[in-house]
């Protein structure tokens, strides 16, 4: 089971709102029940009363609950989607950010190891189209898809944090840009690298996660770094220091990368991988020669529909309870 | 937006049936019958107030919360249809000269590298399925874009061209060869480079003769239009970087007979554009010749807004329960 946008389920605090105003409409109208019946109005009469209005008022409460879950892109079961491509759109999407000039103990930053690796694979699998683009604070597009391996070579001698005077590590940015740029073909299959370190922040990238899912693409991530901190230094050799003269060090955000990853039905792979370039071609060609073995991608199955069926057999059996006339009463 | 399950919409018809079960049946609860002695004439007719608006404005919230929970049970969708090309296109080329011959104007305020470039412009809106690509020249070159289908960005890439970018030099067989540099490797069954310049060939280690060979050898077209005439025209270039103003009369020749060879020896062909129209119909005629046989499948893409329409129910069902006993205060 997957979870779209988990986001939605902040909704369920209305209910630290509703519980306390379902509370006082309850008090109220039961006194206006007892003014109106007088003291001769039965013990029965008034659990009666209860119960109609707890039942109804459960059911309004199911009601929205099932319509946060519908809202939030519930999933589970896969159906085929039957899928006509050819070759392989293999779309990079580099993270820029200051901190990918951490070496990690090693001879070169993080950096020069990502341009390494995109070339090795871009001269590795046969046939392909190739894209790049560079994120920090913002997206910037390097090169659109083409056949052209020369000029992937040129675009990465532009991947440099200067490319944008904007600072951070905005994923999102530079995963919108590799959707973007990806969806302009629609005949190949789809295979997006991200090389990141993953920075310091969590952006919930669920809904656009669920998107590069839906749209058949295969998501790598590829995690640069390590869980040792590494000291950050400019290209000159330069530490770079935070406003109270620290020296700032980066290390691997595992965890935010390997989730983007998995929720995106994609594989997340770090440095310390044995054979990263191995097993990235053989995922790539796994994938390409499935889907044209096969004629079909599989997709997962949203169950939002589901929800608002039962959300709607809710509200109209909360309803009719408080329509309908118990006992004769109320 | 088309629903894809319709058949949920006849839900809708127990909408009446709730709607008079909780509005208008005689014996339904939460109502309490007052018996009026009413004098004078007519029936009686509660006051208006603002708690009687604002209960009937709450119903109504009520029942669309109702509405938007069936239409998204009928799943809507945004539906594209997108073609699928089944076959690759061509690969072209465009190799612009920007000299600073390319400044003067052929039409009062438009030069001829603003005339080249809104003809180019026009050229590529009728492409579909071939990766486009850009080299411009000067005294050097360089790849402004490597052949893509991404329209978009070609066009972002030929907005940034700059009139002596590459120098004041026209070196054609530079430029020619870059572009054969960046087709060479291309899978694609027909390739092609349009050449757009006005001068001559004045500078360059690579001869055009040279770059012709390479060319053809590799099995590249050349269509080469040569832009302007040998005419005085006035001439006006601003240096972006120095905002330096340069005004003149050019009076320049233009190598037709190299163009010409350029052109026949690699199958192209030549074209002599001394106007803007002649431009355009250069650029007409290259596009009716460099087609192919393309194959197209439809493909529908639709994309799910069940979620716009839970999320509008949920805070409509939301806006009802909490006003009408915040501020209504209905009994129930």
């Amino acid at each position: 089971m997957t979870i779209e946008s988990p986001g939605f389920f902040w909704l369920l605090l209305m209910y630290l709102v509703l519980v306390p105003v379902f509370l006082a409409e309850y008090r109220r109208t039961k006194a206006v029940l007892l003014s109106l019946g007088g003291r001769w109005l039965e013990q029965s009469a008034q659990n009666t009363f209860f119960i109609k209005w707890f039942v109804s008022s459960f059911c309004y409460f199911i009601c929205l609950f099932l319509l946060v879950l519908a809202a939030s892109g519930i999933s589970w079961g896969e159906r085929p989607i039957e899928q006509d491509r050819r070759d392989i759109d293999l779309y990079f999407v580099v993270d820029v950010s200051r901190s990918m000039y951490a070496k990690d103990g090693k001879v070169s930053t993080r950096l020069d190891r990502a341009r390494e690796t995109i070339l090795r694979l871009s001269r590795e699998i046969a046939g392909i189209r190739v894209g790049l683009s560079a994120f920090k604070g913002s997206s910037s597009l390097l090169l659109p898809m083409t056949e052209d391996l020369f000029s992937l070579e040129n675009s990465l001698n532009y991947l440099s944090p200067d490319i944008s005077s904007i600072p951070g590590s905005n994923v999102r940015a530079g995963l919108e840009q590799g959707v973007k740029s990806l969806s302009k073909t629609n005949n190949r299959h789809q295979v997006m690298f991200l090389i990141s370190d993953g920075g310091e922040q969590e952006q919930d990238l669920g809904d656009l996660v669920g998107q590069i899912r839906h749209s058949g693409i295969l998501l790598l991530v590829l995690g640069l770094g390590s869980d040792q901190a590494s000291p950050l230094f400019l290209e000159n050799g330069t530490a770079i220091r935070d406003r109270d003269g620290q020296q700032v060090y980066s290390k691997l955000n595992h965890d935010y990368l390997s989730k983007i990853a998995q929720n995106a039905d994609g594989v997340y792979l770090d440095e310390s991988t044995n054979s990263v370039d191995r097993t990235i071609l053989d995922l790539t060609s796994g994938f390409q020669s499935r889907q044209e073995r096969e004629g079909f991608r599989l997709e997962p199955i949203k169950r939002d529909r589901l929800f608002v069926v039962l959300a709607l057999i809710f509200v109209i059996v909360g309803l009719v309870l408080r329509s309908i006339r118990w006992r004769q009463l109320w | 937006m088309t629903f894809e399950q319709p058949e949920a919409l006849f839900l809708a018809l127990l909408l009446p049936l709730l709607i008079w079960l909780r509005h208008f049946r005689r014996a339904r609860a939460a109502t309490i019958t007052f018996a009026f002695a009413h004098v004078g004439s007519g029936r009686f007719k509660p006051p208006i107030t603002w708690q009687a608006v604002l209960h009937v404005m709450l119903d109504l919230v009520f029942w669309l919360s109702l509405v938007f929970m069936i239409l998204a049970l009928a799943a809507p969708a945004q539906v594209e249809r997108q073609k699928v090309y089944l076959n690759r296109g061509i690969d072209i080329m465009v190799v612009l000269d920007d000299s600073l011959s390319m400044a003067a104007q052929v039409e009062s305020g438009i030069s001829r590298f603003e005339q080249a470039r809104k003809t180019i412009k026009n050229f590529i809106a009728k492409r579909e399925n071939d990766p486009l690509g850009l080299v411009s020249f000067g005294t050097e070159a360089s790849l402004a874009l490597p052949p893509s289908l991404d329209y978009e960005a070609f066009s972002y890439a030929l907005d940034d061209l700059e009139i002596m970018r590459h120098g004041d030099g026209t070196a054609i067989g530079i430029g020619l060869t870059l572009a054969a540099v960046h087709l060479q490797k291309s899978l694609a069954k027909r390739k092609v480079v349009i050449l757009v310049t006005d001068g001559e060939n004045n500078t360059g280690e690579i001869s055009p003769e040279i770059a012709t060979e390479l060319l053809r050898s590799l099995g590249i077209v050349v269509h080469t239009i040569g832009v302007g005439d040998s005419r005085a025209v006035p001439l006006e270039y601003r240096d972006p970087q120095t905002g330096r103003q340069l005004r003149g009369i050019y009076q320049g020749t233009l190598n037709q007979d190299l163009l010409q060879t350029i052109a026949i020896s690699t199958g192209g062909q030549f074209f002599m554009a001394g106007n803007s129209g002649s431009l355009e119909t250069a650029f007409e005629t290259i596009d009716s010749l460099e087609r192919v046989e393309t194959r197209i499948r439809i493909h529908v893409v639709s994309s799910s807004l069940v979620h716009f329409f839970v999320l509008i129910a949920l805070a409509l069902l939301l806006v009802d329960l909490v006003l009408r006993r915040l501020i209504i205060k209905e009994l129930s």
